[in-house]
């Protein structure tokens, strides 16, 4: 219970950053993360079921509102009860930072599936962070927030 | 240190991580450069007769003045856990012809010395510990005809040291070739500094040892970290060749190396480590006058072991490859120093780009990305 409540403050947090995101925030900074992260119940992505997420993270962004850096992400899950690896190798090219500390940035990522199947070159992603967890939105698909569980996520 | 230099630094410590488990956190085999020595003249493989012991180049002391040596990248403050060691390859001229051109070599009882020295906590010079050699062609206990004749003290120069002295155990030397002078500084095991003087044939194997030992020398209170490789003085007209020289273990230097002036590096993913992954995430940058910036993030799963950078010291960039130096907490608990080398070998990063981090408290992890990517933007 209190996992989902702290995944509920968190999507609570960055939704109030998304929305002051919107308004034209924007300040140089950087995201530096290590860790793993558990999704809220339920996540899911293609029919695989979501668990957890494991981070490697660095990322400048600049006071225009450009980014760069790697995202790395490997979601951990199943589906049909075989444990299956999802991985996201994002390059980001676009970034905020707000007042209150969070982070967003976006850009393009091969996307492996973990099913046997050839990565998907290009693929969009975004991700508000936190220092508590992230939100990943892959294509047009956003994924439960994760709450940090071991590790840091690092914002500046 | 040069581009080069620090390329092959970072070549260097993987390699010897892969097979050690220790990082080379200084490397100079003189295949580029000089960078870290002063008084080291480059020379190719061949000069005056010799091979380079490695590579296509080496060095040669040719001052003969006591003005050749190296910090090994810098002095430290602190004698890390485990210790440190530090070596180089020494070429004895030992057979006609000689580099001098004579037939006969070196005049009975010319010299060399070299040392390794050791510091206080505060970076002041604590003590030198000296290989003592001669060339010889005398008859006597130590042999006949030319040889070399080493031995081992914390004094060097003809007025506080002679390669002979019975009390020293003098080794002799009859064969021409390269040898590894090697100093490891440990712990004797009740916090005394003691240091293992070695000879090492070309093929690595040990011909000799000497252990000197001061209780006086506390680590800690004492002795800090290190200081100079010096050739104190040098007969050896005109030229005394050397070789790969390093030093393996952690530095927390006296003063933190000069960072590259718009440096900028980002990196994300994992590395195999034992029993499992280990992840990372970094940005580092230095602004135009050089002042380091950044975090560092790095997590051993296997050891449950998470690194949080609390200061960036050095971003050091060379060509594709990134030396970055700071302080972290470990697992909440501050004050470990760490040294993170990166390349970006291409995209994707993934078994291109390497990642290695080497910590104070010992720690070592190094090794290609499985996935994820190293960024060198600048």
């Amino acid at each position: 219970m209190k996992r989902l409540t702290c995944i509920f403050a968190i999507v609570l947090g960055l939704a109030t950053f998304t929305t002051a995101s919107v308004v034209g925030y924007s300040s140089a900074g950087s995201v530096t993360a290590a860790g793993t992260g558990l999704f809220e119940t339920g996540a899911t992505l293609g029919g695989v079921a979501l668990q957890g997420v494991r981070l490697g993270t660095g990322v400048f962004i600049e006071a225009d509102g450009t980014a760069s850096g790697t995202f790395h992400a490997v979601l951990q899950g199943s589906a049909l009860g075989i444990s299956r690896e999802l991985t996201v190798e994002g390059k980001v090219d676009a970034g905020t930072v707000s007042a209150d500390g969070r982070a967003t940035f976006s850009g393009t990522a091969s996307f492996d599936f973990g099913d046997g199947t050839p990565p998907l070159p290009a693929v969009t992603f975004s991700v508000i962070a936190g220092t508590d967890g992230v939100v990943l939105a892959i294509d047009s698909t956003t994924l439960p927030a994760t709450a940090l569980t071991t590790g840091a996520i690092t914002i500046e | 240190m040069t581009t080069k230099k620090r390329t092959c630094l970072v070549a260097a410590g993987l390699i010897l991580a892969a097979v050690t488990v220790t990082f080379a956190a200084f490397f100079q085999s003189f295949e580029t450069d000089t960078s870290g020595w002063t008084g080291a003249t480059r020379v190719t493989s061949g000069t005056h007769s010799v091979p380079s012991k490695t590579g296509a180049f080496h060095a040669e002391d040719q001052n003969l003045s006591g003005l050749t040596y190296t910090f090994w990248g810098g002095d430290s403050k602190t004698f890390p856990p485990g210790g440190y060691t530090t070596s180089v390859d020494i070429y004895l001229d030992i057979a006609p012809p000689y580099i001098n051109g004579s037939l006969t070599g070196y005049a009975n009882d010319t010299r060399f010395d070299w040392s390794s020295a050791i510091g206080t906590p505060g970076c002041d010079h604590r003590r030198d510990f000296v290989f003592n050699a001669g060339f010889y062609k005398d008859v006597d206990t130590t042999g006949a005809g030319p040889r070399f004749v080493i031995s081992a003290s914390n004094n060097a120069g003809r007025g506080s040291s002679f390669p002979k002295n019975p009390g020293r155990m003098p080794y002799t030397i009859n064969v021409e070739g390269w040898y590894t002078f090697e100093h490891q500084f440990r712990d004797n095991g009740a916090g005394v500094l003691a240091v293992d003087l070695r000879i090492k044939n070309a093929a690595g194997l040990v011909l000799m040892m000497w252990t000197l030992s001061d209780p006086s020398d506390v680590i800690g209170s004492t002795v800090g970290g290190n200081q100079y490789g010096w050739f104190v003085q040098n007969e050896f007209s005109p030229a005394l060749p050397f070789d790969t020289s390093m030093l393996l273990g952690f530095q927390d230097f006296c003063q933190a190396p000069a960072s590259t002036p718009g440096a900028k590096v980002t990196a994300g993913g994992w590395i195999t480590v034992t029993g499992g992954k280990g992840t990372f995430g970094l940005t580092a940058k230095a602004n135009a006058s050089g002042t380091a910036s950044g975090n560092l993030t790095y997590q051993d799963h296997a050891q449950n072991m998470t690194v949080k950078s609390t200061a960036i010291t050095s971003v050091i960039v060379n060509g594709s490859c990134a030396q970055i130096l700071g302080t972290a907490t470990v697992n909440g608990a501050p004050g470990t120093g760490f040294d993170v080398n990166v390349c970006d070998n291409g995209e994707p990063g993934k078994d291109s780009d390497t990642f290695s981090i080497f910590m104070s408290n010992g720690y070592t992890a190094s090794g290609p990305l499985g996935g994820g990517n190293v960024q060198i933007h600048k």
